[in-house]
């Protein structure tokens, strides 16, 4: 159940209960740039500078016997910040330009799967294309039109490996597979138009350079600590062309 | 964090611990006899049909100290003791060496293959024991069943999970050092050679698609590893060839295992604050623990039968690496103090009374009086 917003200091967590795998992310809005964690306890969210929570929301675990937490944060449409839940569903929080009056304004359930990540068109979308991309454990990736009601413009399905993670620019979404492949899809069809066999492990994170379209993927093998993984073996893709030949 | 990731810690560090107790029951010369009832006299307490349903129920994962006490509990389920400095020393080889494991698996899922390394290799243990053979079964099928069919995603989980447990433990251990699959600073080394895991291609191709979906280049780039693929995928039941090596007996030949402390921890702040600071578990991990440890059938010692084990070379060895293990690397188990707090040995009483005990065991002065006998020695 969404919790009513609260600024202040107090954290749902324990220092010494392990909160992980943990996640953050700044989520950059045109207002304002909010620091988003998520853990299995829910979503918090930070003003730029950490000093002030501006807003928690508990996920309701229930008496699930299946692992409750939240993971994979993106901002969208220059409004929203939306995060992913282990039940598939992705809520979507209305973040008003200051002050703490951040609201849970839909939750999206298209996935039947634990959301693993999600992203935002980083470049310029063509037409139909969508503005966010979020991904779950099957491997299925939605393409979604963000706004006061969000869109779902298109589904491509999983083929049995998890999709670890996702980025999109202009149009092209990069997706990091469990089994050490990418591929490039095209938002606005659903068509593949490339698959590299790149890592010899699962995809851990995969990282767009925004101006350049060039895409890098990187298997962490260690222990993440909160924030950024310690990488030993960082994979270097060699340049694959930004632009699809039509 | 996953809820499904305590059964396959408690296993694979038990596993270690009985390849480590092995090795050393053999080294100390203990005659046969004795040998052979400590092992199934652990094995059999491990794999307590009561344990294993508090096990195998959906939880997270508990402190390292509460894990460690269960351990010490383990070990001494026999007429063999053990001390401090050694039980510390059979713990450490135990974690960094199922850490290493986990580590290295190729898929997240093959973690459950060196889980059933380990098992296989209980099994051979007890080989002449039906009764207790049985029960590894049992827990065998459990595994299958409640392990098989989850998805990669939820096997990921898993393994964040065991690798945020084992993390800041970098204990250098002579066996990993020699084989250089351990730095001299307490890091392992990650093979860039080898098979890819099943299901994974070996890494080098680009393939183009036109718009139409019909492939329509190739492209070919060189990686800095030497990979090649896998002959064949483990066997996931009961029986079988598992392929995969972790979680077999690194401890058949006999070697001298030492373990280095000096920097083997850069996080000092840390470790200490965690040590120091009051625990508002407590109470949640002794209640754990009663169910648990309620669970256990456990001997006494008869007589002159029971006999010490060294994880040192001499006794020497073992008072000097007593003396000289580092502050931020005691384990100080259960700092709980049940006997100074009347109110907290009243609710441990309480919650052993509820527990629902199958059959008495003649001879037992009472699981209330053990467990509190086992606090009151931390």
């Amino acid at each position: 159940a969404p919790a009513a917003p609260a600024a202040g200091p107090a954290a749902p967590g324990h220092p010494q209960e392990p909160l992980g795998p943990p996640q953050a992310a700044w989520c950059e809005l045109p207002s304002r740039v909010l620091l988003v964690l998520t853990s299995q306890r829910g979503v918090q969210m930070y003003d730029a500078d950490g000093s002030t929570m501006v807003f928690w929301h508990a996920l309701d675990g229930g008496n699930s016997t299946h692992s409750v937490f939240a993971r994979g944060i993106a901002a969208a449409g220059g409004r929203f910040v939306c995060v992913g839940t282990s039940f598939g569903a992705v809520l979507v929080f209305d973040i008003p330009p200051k002050g703490t009056n951040v609201t849970l304004s839909e939750v999206l359930e298209q996935h039947r799967d634990p959301i693993t990540d999600m992203a935002a068109e980083q470049g310029q979308a063509p037409d139909g294309a969508g503005d966010l991309v979020t991904a779950d454990d099957s491997g299925t990736l939605c393409l979604w039109s963000s706004g006061e009601e969000f869109t779902l413009l298109g589904k491509i399905p999983g083929s049995g490996c998890t999709c670890s993670s996702v980025a999109l620019w202009n149009g092209i979404v990069a997706a990091g597979y469990g089994n050490g492949q990418i591929r490039l899809w095209e938002a606005g069809s659903g068509r593949i138009r490339a698959q590299l066999s790149a890592h010899a492990r699962w995809i851990y994170a995969i990282d767009l350079a925004p101006l350049t379209g060039k895409v890098r993927g990187e298997r962490a093998q260690l222990g993440a600590q909160l924030g950024a993984p310690k990488a030993s073996h960082a994979g270097i893709l060699p340049d694959i062309p930004a632009c699809i030949p039509h | 964090m996953s809820a499904r990731t305590l059964p396959l810690l408690f296993l694979n560090l038990g596993g270690e611990m009985l390849y480590i107790l092995d090795q050393r029951l053999r080294a100390q010369s203990i005659p046969g006899e004795k040998a052979r009832k400590v092992m199934n006299d652990i094995i059999s307490t491990m794999f307590n049909r009561k344990f294993m349903e508090e096990l195998f129920k959906p939880q997270d994962l508990y402190s390292k100290k509460a894990l460690r006490t269960v351990y010490d509990r383990l070990a001494h389920a026999s007429i063999m003791r053990l001390n401090q400095a050694s039980m510390d020393k059979l713990y450490d080889l135990m974690t960094m060496a199922f850490k290493y494991q986990v580590l290295l698996c190729p898929r997240p899922r093959d973690v459950l293959l060196v889980t059933f390394n380990h098992l296989d290799a209980i099994k051979d243990f007890i080989s002449d024991s039906p009764g207790i053979l049985n029960q590894v079964d049992e827990t065998f099928r459990r595994l299958i069943e409640t392990y098989n069919p989850l998805s990669d995603g939820e096997f990921q989980l898993i393994r964040q999970t065991l690798l945020i447990f084992f993390q800041d433990m970098h204990i250098r251990v002579s066996i990993f050092l020699k084989d250089k699959v351990q730095n001299s600073n307490g890091r392992f080394v990650l093979p860039i050679s080898g098979p890819v895991p099943w299901g994974t291609e070996v890494p080098g191709l680009i393939r183009i698609f036109n718009h139409k979906g019909v492939e329509v280049k190739r492209a070919e780039f060189s990686t800095a590893g030497n990979y090649v693929t896998p002959q064949r995928e483990g066997s996931f039941e009961l029986y079988g060839d598992r392929v995969l090596k972790l979680g077999t007996n690194m401890y058949s030949v006999t070697r001298p295992v030492e373990t280095h402390m000096s920097g083997s921890s850069k996080n000092l702040a840390s470790q200490a604050k965690e040590n120091i600071a009051p625990n508002p578990l407590a109470k949640e991990e002794l209640n754990f623990l009663a169910r648990l440890l309620g669970g256990l059938d456990i001997q006494k010692p008869a007589g002159d039968s029971g006999f010490r084990l060294n994880l040192f070379t001499t006794d020497e060895e073992e008072e000097h690496a007593a003396q000289t293990r580092p502050e931020e690397l005691s384990y100080k188990v259960i700092n709980i103090e049940a006997t100074q707090e009347p109110a907290r040995r009243a609710e441990l009483s309480r919650i052993l009374g509820e527990l629902d005990v199958a059959e008495p065991r003649p001879g037992s002065a009472g699981k209330g009086e053990d467990l509190l006998a086992l606090m009151d020695g931390l």
